[in-house]
C-alpha cells in the first residue's frame, strides 16, 4: 500500500468496486457508494452528480487546507484532547509468575520479583474507586505472568472491588482475566461464574499450531489440558473467549484457526494488535488486516464476535467520528497496569518503560500525568496524507517506546490503509 | 444518487464494533445484556406496527463479498423471502442472486415447483 491510491478531487479516497466505487473522506470519514453511472457522471463531472455529491457533503473544489491541518481542526473542535481525566480500568499485574514460556509473549516472566502484595492491591483499587466514584462503570483485568498462580489475590481483589463499588457508588465492576487456561480448578469456575467473569484463554488454535510458540516450563505442550479447560468452564456457563496472537507462522490459516476456535463452543474472539517488542512489526501488515477481515466474517457467520484493531476502522466510518486515540476508553478514561510496590503504569501493556512508571501517591497528586499516554499524532511525513490517519492516528506511546522510533512501522500503515479499504466494502452492521 | 454509508452509533439498533476497549472478555457479559435490550426493543415496536411471525428466517453473512442475506419463508403466501446487503448495488446484486439460486436449486432438488 502507498499513499498515492486513487484520490478524487484531490482530496477524496476513491476505492473500485469493478465498475462501481465507494468514495471516502479521511477527514469527515464519510462514505458513499457510487454506481457505475455515477462514476462515469463523476468522470464527466456532470452538473447533476456534483451537485448530489455535494449535498453528501463531497465538493470538487480544492481542499481549504492540507487534510492534515483538516484533522486537526476536526479533533481540535469535537475536543479530542488524549488526556484523559481518570483511569478508569486497570490490568492488574499480579504476579511476573508463569508457567508457560511463550515465544511471542511482551512480559519479562519469572523473573523473581515480587508478586503484588494484599496492601499494594487494596491501595490501587481504592485509588482507582475514589476516581470513578458516581461512574456508571470500572473495569478490572487480571494479567501477569500467568494470574491464576495467585488466584487467591484474584478472590480479595474481586471482593474488594465490590466493596468499594457499592461505598463508591460505581454502577458495575467488569472482570476479566487473561489466562494460559493450564491451571483451571474448580474453585475458580465457581468463582467466574459468580462474577461474571470474561475469561479470556490465550492459545493459537489446534494443537499443532499451539506447539509452534507455546509451551509448558517443561517444554512440553499442554493442549490437552487447556482444551479440556475450555469445555469445563463452558460447561459451567462461564464466559470464555480466545485470545489469538498473531504470528509470521499462523496469520496466513487464522480463518483456519478461527474454525477450530468456534469448533470448541467460545464465541468470542480477541485478535491481539501486534506489539513489537524486538523493535517492529513481524507480522505482514497487508496479509494480517486480509486474514482478520475475512476471520470476522467468518465468526459472525457462525453467530461468534470477532475483535480486533479493524473494529477502530469500523467504528470511525460508522459514526464518522475520528478513533486516533486508542488509549482513550469509550467512557473517556484511561486503562492503566496497576502493578506491585504501590505502582502503576499509564500504558496498560507496557511497565518495561520507567517514565510511564509512576507510584500512586505521585498520581494522586499529579493527576495530569495521565496525559502522558497521549501519542503524538500524525507524526511522520507520510501520515501527513494518509487515508487512513484519522482511523490511526499514527503509532501508539507504547509502539514508540517499544520501537524506540517516533515514526509508524510500515506493517502497521499496511494494516490501516489495507483495513480502511476492506471495511468500505463492507457496511453490514453486523458488528 | 450515491447511497451514503450508515451511520451507526446506537447499538439498539446496531451491534456495533467494542471500543478501543475491546480487550478480551469486556463484552462477554454485555452479550446477554444486549439480547434481553433486543427483546424489549422489539416487544415494543411490535406494539407499533402490524406485523406477522416470520418463522424459520435465517440470516447468512457472505464472506466474499461482504454483505448479509436474510432468508425467510414468506408468512403469507408460497416462496422464500431473500433480502441482500452489500456495500455496493453490484455486490448487492450479486448476493441476491447467488442466494436466489440457492433457494431455486432446493426447490428443484425437492421437486417443490416454483409457483409465479
Amino acid at each position: 500500500m502507498t499513499n498515492d491510491a486513487d484520490r478524487l478531487w484531490n482530496k477524496y479516497l476513491l476505492v473500485a468496486q469493478g465498475a462501481e466505487g465507494i468514495v471516502f473522506d479521511p477527514v469527515s470519514l464519510g462514505s458513499a457508494s457510487l454506481t457505475a453511472d455515477e462514476m462515469k457522471r463523476i468522470r464527466d463531472n456532470e452538473p447533476q452528480i456534483l451537485a448530489e455529491m455535494k449535498q453528501l457533503g463531497f465538493t470538487s473544489e480544492p481542499p481549504a487546507a492540507p487534510q492534515r491541518d483538516l484533522i486537526f481542526d476536526r479533533i481540535n473542535k469535537l475536543g479530542m484532547t488524549g488526556k484523559p481525566p481518570r483511569i478508569s480500568g486497570y490490568r492488574i499485574v499480579v504476579t511476573d509468575r508463569c508457567n508457560m514460556t511463550c515465544t511471542y509473549c511482551f512480559v519479562d516472566t519469572n523473573t523473581g520479583a515480587d508478586d503484588i502484595t494484599i496492601p499494594e492491591l487494596r491501595e490501587g483499587l481504592e485509588y482507582l474507586f475514589e476516581q470513578n466514584a458516581g461512574q456508571e462503570e470500572v473495569t478490572i483485568q487480571w494479567f501477569g505472568g500467568e494470574p491464576t498462580t495467585r488466584f487467591d489475590l484474584m478472590q480479595y481483589g474481586d471482593e474488594y472491588a465490590l466493596e468499594l463499588a457499592e461505598k463508591h457508588g460505581v454502577g458495575r465492576v467488569q472482570f476479566t482475566v487473561v489466562t494460559n487456561g493450564v491451571l483451571i480448578k474448580d474453585p475458580m469456575i465457581e468463582h467466574f461464574k459468580k462474577f461474571k467473569y470474561g475469561v479470556g484463554v490465550s492459545f493459537d488454535g489446534a494443537p499443532d499450531d499451539n506447539k509452534v510458540e507455546r509451551f509448558l516450563l517443561s517444554g512440553k505442550p499442554a493442549d490437552q489440558r487447556i482444551h479440556r479447560n475450555i469445555q469445563r468452564l463452558i460447561d459451567a456457563g462461564v464466559h470464555v473467549g480466545c485470545n489469538l496472537t498473531p504470528t509470521p507462522l499462523n496469520v496466513s490459516n487464522l480463518p483456519d484457526t478461527v474454525e477450530y476456535v468456534l469448533s470448541l463452543g467460545i464465541n468470542f474472539i480477541y485478535v491481539n494488535t501486534p506489539i513489537p517488542i524486538s523493535g517492529r512489526w513481524h507480522v505482514d501488515g497487508e496479509a494480517l488486516c486480509r486474514a482478520v477481515f475475512r476471520s470476522r466474517l467468518l465468526a459472525l457467520s457462525r453467530g461468534a464476535m470477532l475483535f480486533s484493531s479493524l473494529d477502530r476502522i469500523y467504528q470511525a466510518l460508522d459514526t464518522r467520528l475520528p478513533k486516533m486515540y486508542e488509549h482513550i476508553q469509550q467512557d473517556g478514561g484511561l486503562n492503566a497496569a496497576l502493578l506491585s510496590r504501590g505502582r502503576i503504569s499509564i500504558l496498560d501493556l507496557n511497565w518495561r518503560d520507567d517514565s510511564f512508571v509512576f507510584p500512586i501517591s505521585r498520581l494522586r497528586e499529579q493527576p495530569e500525568l495521565l496525559a502522558g499516554a497521549a501519542k503524538n499524532l500524525l507524526p511522520a511525513k507520510e501520515c501527513a496524507e494518509c487515508p487512513a490517519a484519522a482511523v490511526c492516528g499514527g503509532p501508539s506511546r507504547n509502539d514508540v517506546s517499544l520501537r524506540n522510533n517516533p515514526e509508524p512501522d510500515p506493517q502497521m500503515c499496511d494494516f490501516f490503509q489495507v483495513g480502511l479499504e476492506l471495511a468500505l466494502t463492507d457496511q453490514t452492521g453486523l458488528q | 444518487m450515491p447511497k451514503p454509508r450508515e451511520q451507526k452509533d446506537n447499538h439498539l439498533i446496531y451491534a456495533d464494533a467494542v471500543g478501543s476497549r475491546g480487550k478480551s472478555g469486556v463484552w462477554f457479559g454485555e452479550r446477554e445484556d444486549f439480547k434481553a435490550k433486543q427483546v424489549s426493543v422489539m416487544d415494543a415496536v411490535k406494539e407499533r406496527i402490524e406485523w406477522v411471525p416470520v418463522e424459520d428466517a435465517v440470516m447468512a453473512i457472505s464472506l466474499d463479498p461482504p454483505g448479509i442475506v436474510l432468508m425467510a419463508p414468506n408468512p403469507s403466501l408460497p416462496g422464500i423471502i431473500v433480502l441482500a446487503d452489500g456495500a455496493t448495488s453490484e455486490n448487492t446484486e450479486h448476493l441476491k442472486k447467488h442466494y436466489t439460486e440457492i433457494v431455486q436449486g432446493v426447490l428443484k432438488d425437492a421437486n417443490i415447483a416454483q409457483e409465479d
